[in-house]
């Protein structure tokens, strides 16, 4: 069965180069690639199609990434779901903020494609 | 009586003279009564005996013829001489012939025998003549008889005492004139000097208004005068000084005056406390800082007005270490002051320490502007990353898409080979200028937390040494592409430093790539040293040198040596504010020297560990600010996404234990936190996540078992493999993943951390003391990588005495029957007793 890559960002860039930079595993892998520009559009999609892992932006409109992260974390159901933040923000508090609320990793922009990539294969156990 | 009193002089004088004049007079008296005495006798006794021998010469005849009568008669005549008491006539049978005595004749005269042929003195004493002297003269050479004539000696005493007497009240009337005469004199010499007496005191009281008029015409009108224009001189003096001290007072007033004013007007607050540390001086602003009003604070301790942090500056400074000291303190209603306290020293008469000034100034606006500043920076900054992202995410797409699509088409083609290699280099300047771009980011962002204090620091035990040696490794790539060598020299003994590793690992490398980036060819030379309490790191280079003039601004912030206008600019310009940010919190100092063509030495010192504890002895070392100093490798900060390597809890409430432990991971790379008990346990691992714990039992406030129990509960930290290490061996150990019993060795603990961590290799081989039947297999290869061998109890002591070398793992039915001392005492043998769920029973 195909894998589930679901990347959540208001910036039409970012989501751009998020999508470049996977088209690797999705020509490589049995990988899905899936976008979204807002918090409550991501969290729609997680719940109804469970992707496998989600890049997720904090600074959203509508609904940021800590509260798409605190409902994942507290619906049992999506226990599965793989969640890396991504976003400007560096600070400890919000590094701290983002774990505590079940997140799996933390990666702050400007992020190496590369390491997209490796980080991804990683967490999917491609 | 105070005249009296004062001339004690003539009272004395006057009572010797008294005594000498008694004397003198009693003497001369005594003296003149007695010659008159003695000449008054010698009269009556020549008297006598011309009255006896008259007598005598008369009366021979009637003496012969016994004519008593005619005797009678001659001798009553001469009764009435004076001084004759008696007179009678005895014949030479010594009859009493006639006599004068009335009524008879007294028995003791009967006695007195006259002598035939010469006068005869006797001296008597009869009634009622008293005292006689009686003269006897012979009659006819005695034959007829004896005359005798008394002589009253009572008349002459008489005589005597009148005199005396007479004498005496003379002298005494001539002594008390004399007294007059003399007193009179006295009274003519003891005034004028009761005066000169007064006058001189009034003079000492400062009386210049008396006046003396002595006129004796004698010396001491000579020293009244004297005196007088004595006094007038120094009236004269007085007044002049008087003035004079008017004037230099009242200057001073105006001085005091001008001070105070200064003072109550200032800006700043300011206090002033003596060498008892009590407060002498307190300003208006001062007051106002700390909403003191009028309250009285002079001559009280300033802990009873001021924050701590008032106190803790203004008792050093009265300590008069002649140090500046410079503290942060809050004032009232939410502001801000910044206080420097230096302590006073007066010059003069010797230097002299007289407590200290502590001046505050509210830097609240300062403050707040700054923050502006550093909220500014940080905003710009993270908005600043998301371009930067597609910037150089897409570049590096492209330019991966070009080499592996793009490029390879093209190939062969006719004319496309200058395009392609110009694309791609292009490329490769986009993509560098774009890390560097993100790395400037990176920096002001670094740098603008600094300054907001919004870092943690680590406060850990550091080895320069192994800074030193990271650092150099980090920066490799670099140096070895330039061809340059770099030359680390680190003394032998070096002690540690405290402090955050990983900032002084990024000062190190900061200065290195500085080296690096200026030096073509040469050697670059990094050292360690002691210096006194500190540890001096220098990096040295052989390359263009720094201007003198830019030498001093390296260090401020977005300085770039060399002109930026035709120069092109190389980093952030932020590196070295960066390291002096780093090395001034950590209480040392940076500076640099250069010779403009022979190379420059950057140098920094960082405070040694042990001389801190050592010379705040008595005090506890002030952490460094922003610092959490209760537990030295503190849980918090350590979050999963900002680790590279993985990350260790190690509970033990054994400090050396713990410090061991957190060293033999630190050394294999692996990243260390620390709690001391099962509550901070749980605690950091909440907070951590760490990826694996090692845990002791035997704790205080919350055991081990009671721990593990409570972090398996919770399901953030549920899947955390937890390492056992205790003295303890049986059932109570075997709560966690793998235990290990005291006393452990350093490769066992390894071993038995990346099994937990990586589920692989433990050592080279395994052995199970038991039979394959009572274990779970699957969970043993995930502890155990190599071979996995069984053993029967009765041949493992054999096995493993004989050069067994790895891990032996019991099950926990076997753990007390197993003499784990003599198995953990073996080289080679590290002992895991296996959790109850690894080997079925």
């Amino acid at each position: 069965m195909a894998k589930k890559i679901l990347i959540v960002d208001d910036e039409v860039h970012i989501k751009m180069l998020l999508e470049q930079t996977l088209e690797e595993l999705e020509d490589e892998f049995e990988v899905d690639l899936y976008t979204a520009s807002d918090g409550e559009e991501g969290l729609e999609f997680i719940r109804s199609k469970r992707p496998d892992l989600v890049f997720l932006d904090i600074m959203m409109p509508k609904m940021n990434g800590y509260e798409v992260c605190r409902i994942i974390k507290d619906d049992a159901s999506l226990a599965d779901v793989k969640i890396i933040l991504l976003t400007a923000k560096g600070q400890e508090v919000d590094r701290k903020q983002g774990l505590e609320l079940g997140a799996m990793m933390y990666m702050t922009k400007p992020f190496d494609p590369d390491e997209i990539l490796r980080v991804s294969k990683e967490l999917l156990e491609l | 009586m105070a005249t009296l009193r004062g001339m004690s002089l003539f009272k004395k004088t006057g009572l010797v003279t008294f005594c000498l004049f008694g004397i003198i007079s009693g003497l001369t008296s005594v003296l003149a009564a007695w010659t008159l005495y003695g000449m008054m006798t010698k009269e009556y006794l020549s008297k006598g005996t011309a009255i006896a021998q008259s007598i005598a010469g008369a009366s021979q005849d009637v003496l012969l013829n016994r004519d008593a009568a005619t005797i009678q008669s001659m001798i009553d005549q001469y009764l009435d001489i004076e001084g004759v008491a008696y007179v009678f006539v005895v014949d030479a049978d010594g009859l009493v012939i006639s006599h004068t005595f009335v009524p008879e004749f007294p028995a003791l005269l009967r006695d007195v025998k006259g002598f035939r042929h010469e006068i005869a003195i006797t001296s008597l004493e009869i009634e009622p003549y008293g005292r006689v002297l009686d003269v006897s003269a012979p009659v006819l050479g005695g034959m007829a008889g004896h005359v005798h004539v008394g002589m009253g000696r009572e008349l002459i005493l008489a005589y005597f005492w009148g005199v005396l007497l007479k004498m005496q009240g003379l002298l005494f009337i001539v002594f008390w004139v004399c007294v007059g005469i003399l007193y009179l004199m006295m009274r003519r010499i003891s005034r004028p000097l009761g005066q000169l007496t007064d006058y001189a005191r009034r003079l000492a009281a400062h009386d210049f208004s008396a006046d003396i008029d002595i006129r004796s015409r004698d010396e001491l009108d000579v020293l009244g005068r004297a005196m007088k224009s004595m006094g007038l001189e120094l009236a004269l003096l007085f007044s002049e000084m008087e003035s004079e001290v008017g004037k230099a007072t009242a200057e001073l007033r105006d001085n005091m005056a001008y001070l105070s004013a200064i003072i109550d007007n200032l800006a700043d607050g300011l206090l002033v406390v003596d060498v008892n540390g009590r407060i002498s001086v307190i300003n208006p602003a001062m007051r106002e800082f700390f909403d003191l009003g009028d309250v009285p604070c002079s001559g009280e301790f300033p802990s009873r007005f001021f924050p701590v942090e008032v106190t803790t500056v203004a008792e050093r400074i009265r300590r008069c270490s002649g140090e500046v000291l410079a503290a942060e303190i809050p004032l009232s209603r939410g502001r801000t002051g910044k206080a420097v306290g230096s302590s006073i020293f007066a010059e003069k008469p010797a230097r002299q320490c007289m407590g200290g000034v502590l001046l505050v100034r509210d830097i609240s606006r300062e403050k707040e502007l700054d923050q502006l500043k550093t909220d500014f920076i940080s905003t710009v900054s993270h908005e600043l990353r998301t371009p930067m992202t597609s910037v150089l995410g897409f570049s590096k797409i492209i330019r991966k898409k070009l080499e592996q699509a793009v490029f390879p088409l093209l190939a062969g083609q006719k004319g496309v080979e200058r395009p392609i290699s110009q694309v791609r280099g292009n490329m490769d300047i986009i993509v560098a200028e774009a890390e560097r771009l993100t790395e400037l980011i990176n920096d002001v962002l670094d740098i603008a937390r600094m300054e907001a204090g919004e870092i943690r620091w680590r406060d850990e035990r550091v080895s320069m040494a192994g800074v030193l040696k990271q650092s150099v490794e980090a920066t490799l790539g670099l140096w070895q592409a330039k061809g340059l060598v770099v030359e680390t020299v680190v003394e032998d003994g070096l002690p540690d430093v405290r402090g955050d590793r990983a900032r002084l690992v990024q000062v190190v490398v900061n200065l290195l790539s500085n080296a690096v980036k200026f030096t073509d060819r040469g050697t670059i030379r990094c050292a360690a040293g002691r210096d006194g309490d500190y540890v001096r790191v220098s990096v040295e280079d052989e390359g263009a040198g720094i201007d003198m003039d830019d030498l001093r601004m390296v260090f401020d912030k977005f300085r770039q040596v060399g002109d930026t206008l035709t120069g092109k600019p190389e980093g952030s310009g932020l590196g070295l504010p960066i390291c002096r940010q780093i090395v001034e919190r950590h209480g040392g100092s940076i500076w640099a020297e250069s010779h403009v063509g022979k190379g420059s030495v950057f140098t920094f010192t960082i405070p040694v560990a042990e001389a801190k504890a050592q010379s705040d002895g008595e005090a506890p070392v002030a952490p460094l600010p922003g610092v959490e100093s209760a537990v030295c490798r503190a849980c918090g900060e350590v979050v999963k996404e900002a680790r590279t390597s993985p990350l260790i809890l190690v509970v033990d409430d054994d400090p050396s234990l713990l410090e061991y432990l957190s060293q033999v991971f630190e050394e294999q790379g692996f990243a260390v936190c620390e709690a001391r008990n099962g509550q901070d346990a749980v605690a950091a691992a909440r907070s951590a996540m760490p990826d694996l714990i090692t845990m002791d039992i035997m704790m205080p406030d919350m055991n081990g078992c009671e721990a593990i129990a409570r972090l398996r509960a919770m399901p953030e930290t549920r899947d955390i493999p937890i390492l056992v290490i205790t003295a303890l061996s049986g059932t109570e150990a075997e709560v966690g993943d793998i235990s290990l019993v005291k006393p452990v060795d350093e490769a066992a603990v390894l071993g038995s951390a990346r099994a937990l961590l990586y589920g692989s290799s433990c050592g080279d081989s395994c052995l199970v003391l038991g039979g394959r039947e009572d274990c779970d297999l699957d969970g043993l290869r995930a502890l155990c990588s190599g071979e996995v061998a069984f053993v029967a109890p009765d041949d493992f002591w054999h096995l493993v005495e004989n050069g067994f070398k790895g891990t032996v793992f019991i099950p926990p039915t076997a753990a007390d029957k197993v003499d784990l001392e003599r198995l953990t005492g073996i080289d080679g043998v590290s002992a895991v007793i296996l959790p109850p769920t690894a080997c079925d029973n």
